[in-house]
């Protein structure tokens, strides 16, 4: 009996010495919250440096305390913030890190190492590439309210969620990285003065950003990247090739299924032959144009026209990707499961994708006209 | 003092007894160890290595009819003269406190990693081990409770699976299989995922405890077929949810998946649900500790059971903290689990033909 008192004595003792040697004070800490990366700029004092920019929210939520240092790596740069700051700067709430889009075509996995080395750091930090100065957004003030980290992070979940596009997080930019039938993507953002913007899909071929998928084109790679479940299309048709004008289709939910029709050859030096069958279906809520949309007929003949519409739209987004090299829809994952493995391990993916001929079937159903005839 | 009490082992309590001997530090970078070892479609590797510790543990079964029951003690000391054994049974003793150091070492160090960074490793230790001294001076059935609950907080981790569906893809477990291994397949490597399974060998200390016929028994093909099953799924989740490349490069493919879980209101909750692990690594120490009193007992009889407790939980604690970093502790547990693994075949490999040598000159005797 009296060991196991004086066994708990010791566990009493102890417990609360484990508390003293490794406190986090809330109030004495800084969140980073936002973590920029840019080109440092020409000259040669910033040769292979960057310019590191880290937001930190105030702990009213509505301002944040901003830093910026040119150095070699994020953390010599987090040496010179933490002689600034009055609180010790922690990793630990990270949301976002951002890449200036000259630095992203240079390439980014040094960086992205070691933010996934970091134990502190979690694989859902968003990875953003901007256009224009990631310093400068971070400062402005927006109407929206709070701080430009908490905006960023709203409107990149807002948006990928209407468009069912994929988070683009540390954990999928890494999952791609190493995937060798697939290249990693990231949301674009720009600064405007009053606002934000989503900007589109930087396209990268391994860790450097190669092209980008423009927005009007980005209900068109969802469809091409995966399953879509609810998403809006705005038809524009153009040319005479068409009877209508505009139609849109909301709520559209998609499916794709890649077909492997002939595997690439060494020998001859040809690219395989791929065909992405797509289907979709959706509420049409807006149509103008000399279709008669009451009619049973005709509205096979407008489902053909979109149809028609959304393989063109997305044969061209193809090709700029095999312009890219960037093979961001993952036409490799299978075109490697079926081939053998020894043959896939011999081909460069990258040269091969962009040579590859790759077509798109698509299947347009029209759920409802909504509540006209 | 444990022959006191009437209760005897049930099949529910061993098996999940086995599942948690089994379950330790390995487990956080098996789906490594296989893409490393195995490479692509992995898992399959996990059905074709489980099999050959169901065979070990049937040996452990031929080996309980043997005996009748007896423990491997009474076996040894009914043929060999006790000045041979002691010897053994000091090595034992020690190599089995040792191996419950480095698996709990290895498991504050990977902890470290993650939280507590600054805190002095021999202070958790010392935890630990006090963790380890409150179930050691109980008796078996008492020990057996205790890690039903633990259980019960390991496996609810199980629960988390549906979570990842949504990320996992079949495209990404490829559609060829053992390609891609590192060094190409080697038996060390192969070696190196079936001691995922080593830990269920403490059961033949249990020997005694279970009734006479061996009916708990089943209970360890139950436990071993449960983790085997767990093994896969994990394996199989993190296969879909990173790229093949991906889990070669990544330390701890584990604790990686569970990163990814966000709550509404809380985000790194891998931090928390990494801490249940505790149990899992407190139990395959226990076992191990419990394998070493024992022995210990069988040359010194007449002290008391604390004073085993205590001196074993000393030696776990001073072999402890020998071990400062990361890159040791997997060196040694992987020494150590090969040694074990080896020992676990060794066992009832040397105490059946004893057990049956005894058996028929016990039944010649009854005859002549």
């Amino acid at each position: 009996m009296t060991l196991r008192k004086l066994s708990l004595v010791i566990l009493a003792l102890a417990l609360p010495l484990i508390g003293c040697s490794d406190q986090r004070i809330i109030e004495k800490l800084g969140f980073i919250r936002t973590t920029a990366y840019e080109l440092a700029g020409d000259g040669e004092e910033n040769q292979g440096k960057i310019k590191v920019t880290v937001s930190i929210p105030k702990t009213t939520q509505k301002e944040a305390v901003q830093y910026s240092a040119v150095a070699k790596t994020a953390r010599e740069a987090r040496i010179v913030f933490d002689r600034q700051n009055d609180r010790r700067l922690v990793n630990g709430q990270m949301r976002q890190a951002l890449f200036g889009a000259s630095l992203a075509r240079e390439g980014v996995w040094t960086h992205i190492d070691s933010l996934m080395r970091d134990p502190s750091v979690g694989n859902r930090v968003h990875f953003l590439v901007v256009e224009g100065s990631a310093e400068e957004l971070l400062k402005r003030k927006y109407p929206q309210g709070g701080t430009a980290g908490e905006y960023i992070d709203n409107l990149i979940r807002v948006e990928t969620g209407a468009m069912n596009m994929p988070d683009t997080t540390l954990y999928s930019f890494a999952r791609d990285y190493y995937d060798d039938g697939i290249d990693p993507i990231a949301a674009i953002i720009r600064g405007q003065p009053e606002s934000i913007i989503f900007d589109g899909i930087a396209l990268f071929e391994r860790d450097r950003m190669t092209g980008k998928v423009e927005p009007d084109d980005l209900p068109y790679f969802g469809i091409l990247y995966g399953k879509v479940k609810s998403g809006d299309l705005f038809v524009d048709f153009t040319g005479d090739d068409y009877s209508s004008d505009v139609a849109s289709m909301l709520y559209f939910s998609s499916r794709r299924k890649i077909k492997v029709r002939s595997l690439p050859s060494l020998s001859r030096g040809t690219g395989p032959k791929v065909t992405v069958k797509v289907s979709l279906s959706g509420s049409l809520l807006e149509y103008v144009g000399t279709v008669e949309v009451s009619k049973r007929a005709e509205q096979a003949k407008l489902e053909k026209e979109i149809a028609k519409f959304v393989k063109l739209r997305c044969e061209r987004l193809i090709r700029r990707m095999q312009d890219a090299r960037a093979d961001a829809i993952g036409i490799g994952q299978y075109v490697r499961n079926s081939m053998r493995y020894s043959d896939w391990e011999k081909l460069d993916w990258a040269e091969t994708f962009s040579k590859a001929e790759i077509d798109v079937e698509v299947g347009v159903r029209i759920r409802n006209f909504g509540k006209r005839q | 003092m444990q022959g006191m009490t009437k209760e005897k082992i049930n099949s529910f309590h061993l098996a999940l007894f086995v599942y948690m001997c089994e379950l330790d530090g390995t487990v956080f970078s098996l789906a490594r160890t296989i893409a490393e070892n195995v490479g692509t479609n992995g898992w399959v590797a996990i059905l074709l290595l489980s099999p050959i510790a169901l065979i070990n543990i049937f040996l452990y079964h031929i080996l309980f009819r043997a005996g009748e029951g007896r423990s491997a003690f009474e076996l040894l000391e009914g043929t060999f003269p006790k000045w041979i054994l002691s010897p053994f049974y000091i090595i034992l003793a020690a190599y089995w406190a040792w191996l419950g150091a480095i698996i709990g070492k290895h498991f504050l160090l990977i902890y470290q990693t993650f939280a507590f960074q600054t805190t002095s490793p021999t202070m958790l230790l010392a935890l630990y081990c006090l963790i380890v001294y409150t179930l050691l001076i109980k008796d078996i059935y008492s020990i057996l409770k205790a890690v039903t609950v633990f259980f019960i907080l390991t496996c609810s981790l199980n629960m988390l699976i549906p979570y990842f569906f949504r990320e996992w893809k079949l495209v990404r477990l490829t559609s060829s299989f053992f390609q891609g291994a590192e060094n190409g397949h080697t038996f060390h490597g192969w070696f190196e995922v079936y001691l995922a399974f080593v830990g269920f060998e403490v059961l033949l200390f249990l020997f005694p405890q279970m009734d006479k016929k061996g009916v708990a028994l089943r209970g360890a093909y139950y436990g071993h077929l449960m983790i085997t099953v767990i093994y896969i799924i994990s394996v199989i989740i993190a296969f879909g949810f990173f790229s093949f490349k991906e889990i070669q490069s990544l330390q701890y493919p584990l604790i990686n998946t569970l990163e990814y879980i966000e709550l509404p209101f809380l985000n790194r909750v891998e931090n928390l649900i990494f801490t249940v692990f505790l149990f899992a690594n407190l139990v395959s120490t226990i076992g191990y500790c419990y394998a070493s009193k024992v022995t210990l007992q069988r040359i010194v009889t007449k002290a008391p059971d604390k004073l085993f407790a205590i001196l074993i939980i000393a030696g776990v604690f001073v072999f402890g903290c020998f071990l400062q970093i990361l890159r040791d502790t997997e060196q040694w547990l992987d020494m150590g689990l090969m040694t074990e693994a080896l020992l676990s075949f060794a066992m009832p490999l040397v105490l059946i033909p004893v057990a049956l040598h005894q058996k028929n000159s016990r039944k010649k005797k009854e005859r002549g």
